[in-house]
């Protein structure tokens, strides 16, 4: 694993930000770390990334305890933050020249089509730059040495569409030679990019599977009855967002499998005309997840 | 490393260094425009200009540790393969290289253009540009690692300022005056050293922690200590403690034959000698503070009443001065109760601490000298005890100082170098009643002089005047404010009221010549005297 994170707690002053999170990324996938807003999201990366110090819990990055993260280490990861902090003062090319020395395998080529690529102007100030043009410039300052990890978190975060693809492109170019870890509330930011995904909420990690997984085991269901619907009684735990409209009896199945929805539909709703199953998109997978996990906790 | 990160940061903040540096120019500028003598108008509207160099440093280094800043958990550089021993290191360089490197350079040319030696110039300069760095930069730097911007940094400073007045507001209501360090300021060297070090060992204590291991609210609070305990000792460090230490670095304590006692045969009043008011060793005062000094001390009056003792004081040396570096003072009563115990020339009243600037100083009077000691009492318990006989047990603390040789100067448009003081020059002031004479000193400014207007035709001479400002250290006080010190004093020869004629006055003025004498502290001793019964009210001076 090139990430591992056990029990990690972090609290600010009486507020948990995080509850005893377990992680694990494997080398050469792409882990979506999703939740909502204050979720936890940043507050894992800048723990793993050693930026801030764990209240409690271990975790490591590249095989190191972060704590003990050295030089060796980050001149293996790439790391971008919306609220990432650069040198305003500074032009994009004088930024670059003073990373170029710190990283033994700094690709020159590689920087030179980046920033072609994304279209920075090398002479603009860095506090001179657009939101999005700062996050495409925090990708060019991520990239050139082909880093082992990729960090990003909420990359996506108030950047226009455009640039949002230029960015994911430019990831995807080089995202089979690295591993991904990549926090966002969108899901659609991750669609076609993430190979597995976390899902967290208020500190704890939910769940963690593959992309696979997750959209092959949720499906939505409506069943049409020939009378009128109402809420069964005793309806499976595995049955999310389960709603009554009319003669229709709508639900998320969270472990779908052809056999077992015709018997679990069959044990609650004995007469039906039709059942329905479609994938779902990721956006509603997350919604419905959220939803479930905000109404266990509240 | 280093070096990469020095560059980024100069690329950056060079105007800023460069601000400083030509602030730190115009300040020193001052002197050799200004010349000799305090007081012009230019000195009066750049007074500030030190303060703002210090302010300006601290800023400098708080602002390029803030680059790289360590207390934000958002920087850039914390996820870059950097070593944060480099980091911190290219910071401290950055401070050292751009702006206490040049500012070290102008004062050695400044001296340079004063005449003043090469050796002692570079001397000077580096000791106070080390002075800087240990009180200004190390502090500033600290500051800037635990802080997150230049106005968090300014609130943690002024919170740091406010927590500090809070302490000594409650150190001064609650313990003894006795045991605070405000009557004295012969050991400010020992302080002042004290303090360096604090805040030296402190300052890269908190730096150090706070680089490898990014523990902002430890460091901070390390850093709060340092700034606590720093100036706790500057205001607060006892007077006892310093005694102490003056005492066993300057060896066998030796009397060298002067003795005290109580001598009721003298009668009458004082017959020590009145400092002068037109004599000062240093800076000089403002109206302001002068004006407040004297509300003090008439505020000081209308709570104490002052009793004085005939003193005897045998085997003076020609030209020595006898100096108390402290006096404590105890009254009991017949019956062997304590009435009062406490330091000879300070007195408390209500919740303030009252202290008289008057001390025993003895000056260049060979053989057997009458003197009087001032004992200051509340005057409540003057009035409960002025009449019952009582016995007075006064404790000093003493230094003997010797003279140097004399040195001449004319008394007007004089310009000459003088080995104890510096570079002297004399002029008329503007009211035309004294001649002023100013020194810029390369060689610190002394603890002790006597000044004396001579007629070198008719041989006649002024009273002598003189002042002590007692610094035990084994060098000579410099002024941080400034490289060049300067040294002043007013001798006047015309009173403009006409009541008064001085043996030298306006006729001779053209002529004279100002003899000046510097004193140097050679031994110290303690000594003390117990009055048997004496009636306190036979002592006090006469009311209306």
């Amino acid at each position: 694993m090139i990430i591992q994170a056990s029990g990690l707690c972090k609290a600010y002053g009486r507020n948990d930000a995080l509850r005893g999170l377990n992680l694990s990324v494997a080398e050469g996938s792409a882990l979506a770390l999703i939740g909502a807003n204050g979720a936890g999201k940043t507050t894992t990366i800048k723990l793993l990334m050693n930026m801030l110090a764990p209240s409690s819990g271990t975790a490591t990055v590249l095989g190191v305890d972060t704590r003990r993260l050295s030089r060796t280490e980050f001149a293996q990861i790439g790391y971008v933050s919306e609220n990432q902090r650069i040198p305003r003062r500074l032009t994009v090319s004088q930024y670059l020249a003073y990373l170029r020395p710190l990283y033994a395998n700094w690709d020159r080529e590689l920087e030179n089509s980046i920033l072609t690529q994304l279209r920075l102007p090398p002479e603009r100030k860095i506090g001179d730059l657009s939101h999005g043009m700062r996050m495409k410039m925090a990708l060019a300052c991520a990239l050139p040495f082909r880093p082992k990890l990729l960090v990003l978190d909420e990359p996506f975060s108030g950047l226009d569409p455009l640039v949002r693809d230029e960015f994911l492109e430019r990831v995807l170019e080089q995202a089979g030679a690295m591993t991904v870890l990549i926090s966002t509330h969108e899901l659609a930011d991750i669609d076609g990019v993430a190979t597995d995904v976390a899902f967290i909420d208020d500190g704890t990690l939910l769940f963690q599977e593959s992309m696979s997984a997750l959209t092959g085991r949720l499906r939505r269901v409506e069943v049409l009855l020939d009378q009128e619907a109402r809420a069964p009684l005793g309806a499976p735990l595995s049955w999310l967002d389960v709603r009554v409209v009319g003669n229709v009896l709508s639900f998320v199945e969270t472990q779908f499998s052809e056999e077992a929805l015709g018997a679990r539909i069959a044990a609650v709703v004995p007469r039906r005309i039709r059942v329905d199953v479609e994938s779902m998109p990721l956006r509603s997978i997350f919604t419905a997840l959220a939803r479930n996990a905000q109404r266990k906790a509240g | 490393m280093v070096w990469h990160i020095f560059k980024k940061d100069f690329r950056l903040l060079w105007p800023l260094s460069l601000a400083v540096v030509l602030v730190g120019a115009l300040s020193a500028l001052r002197t050799p425009v200004d010349g000799h003598f305090y007081g012009s108008l230019l000195e009066q509207l750049t007074y500030f200009l030190p303060y703002l160099v210090y302010l300006g440093i601290a800023i400098v280094a708080v602002t390029v540790v803030h680059q790289d800043a360590l207390a934000e958990s958002q920087d850039d550089w914390l996820v870059r393969p950097l070593l944060r021993r480099d980091v911190a290191l290219a910071k401290v360089l950055f401070v050292l290289l751009t702006v206490n490197a040049p500012l070290m350079i102008i004062d050695v040319l400044l001296q340079l253009a004063l005449h003043f030696p090469l050796s002692v110039s570079v001397g000077v300069a580096a000791s106070r540009a080390l002075l800087l760095v240990f009180m200004v930069s190390l502090p500033a730097l600290t500051v800037g690692a635990v802080t997150r911007s230049l106005v968090n940094a300014f609130v943690f400073g002024i919170a740091s300022a406010i927590g500090y007045v809070l302490l000594v507001v409650v150190a001064a209501s609650t313990l003894s005056p006795s045991v605070l360090g405000l009557s004295r300021a012969m050991g400010t060297w020992i302080s002042f050293w004290a303090v360096s070090g604090v805040m030296v060992i402190g300052s890269t204590a908190a730096l150090t922690l706070q680089y490898a291991t990014r523990r902002t609210l430890v460091a901070r609070s390390i850093g709060l200590a340092v700034v606590f305990v720093a100036l706790s000792i500057l205001a607060l460090f006892p007077t006892t403690v310093t005694l102490e230490i003056q005492e066993s670095l300057w060896g066998p304590p030796n009397s060298d034959g002067i003795r005290l006692s109580f001598d009721p045969s003298i009668q009458g009043g004082r017959s020590g000698q009145e400092t002068s008011p037109g004599y000062r060793i240093g800076a000089p005062i403002s109206a302001a503070v002068a004006a407040a000094n004297a509300a003090l001390v008439a505020g000081v009056d209308r709570q104490i009443e002052k009793v004085g003792l005939p003193l005897s004081i045998s085997g003076m040396h020609a030209g020595d001065i006898l100096v108390a570096d402290r006096i404590d003072v105890r009254i009991v009563s017949m019956t062997g109760n304590v009435l009062y115990q406490g330091p000879g020339v300070c007195t408390r009243e209500g919740t303030g601490i009252m202290c008289s600037t008057n001390r025993l100083e003895v000056w260049a009077k060979a053989g057997h000298v009458l003197n009087e000691e001032e004992l200051y009492l509340p005057i409540r318990l003057y009035q409960r005890i002025k009449d019952e006989p009582v016995r007075v047990e006064v404790s000093y603390a003493l230094t003997r100082f010797v003279a140097h040789p004399t040195q001449m100067i004319k008394a007007i448009g004089g310009l000459k170098a003088l080995p104890e003081l510096g570079s002297c020059a004399t002029r008329i002031d503007s009211d035309g009643d004294e001649v002023q004479l100013g020194c810029l000193t390369d060689v610190g400014v002394p603890s002790c002089a006597g000044v004396v207007l001579e007629d070198p035709q008719t041989h006649r001479r002024n009273p002598e005047l003189h002042q002590c400002n007692p610094r035990y250290g084994p060098y000579r006080r410099r002024g941080l404010r400034d490289a060049v010190d300067r040294v002043g004093l007013s001798i006047p020869f015309r009173d403009l009221s006409g009541l008064a004629h001085y043996p030298v006055g306006s006729a001779a003025i053209e002529h004279a010549r100002i003899d000046v004498t510097v004193y140097d502290p050679v031994a110290h001793f303690r000594t003390r005297i117990t009055v048997p019964s004496v009636r306190l009210v036979d002592w006090a001076p006469p009311k209306g």
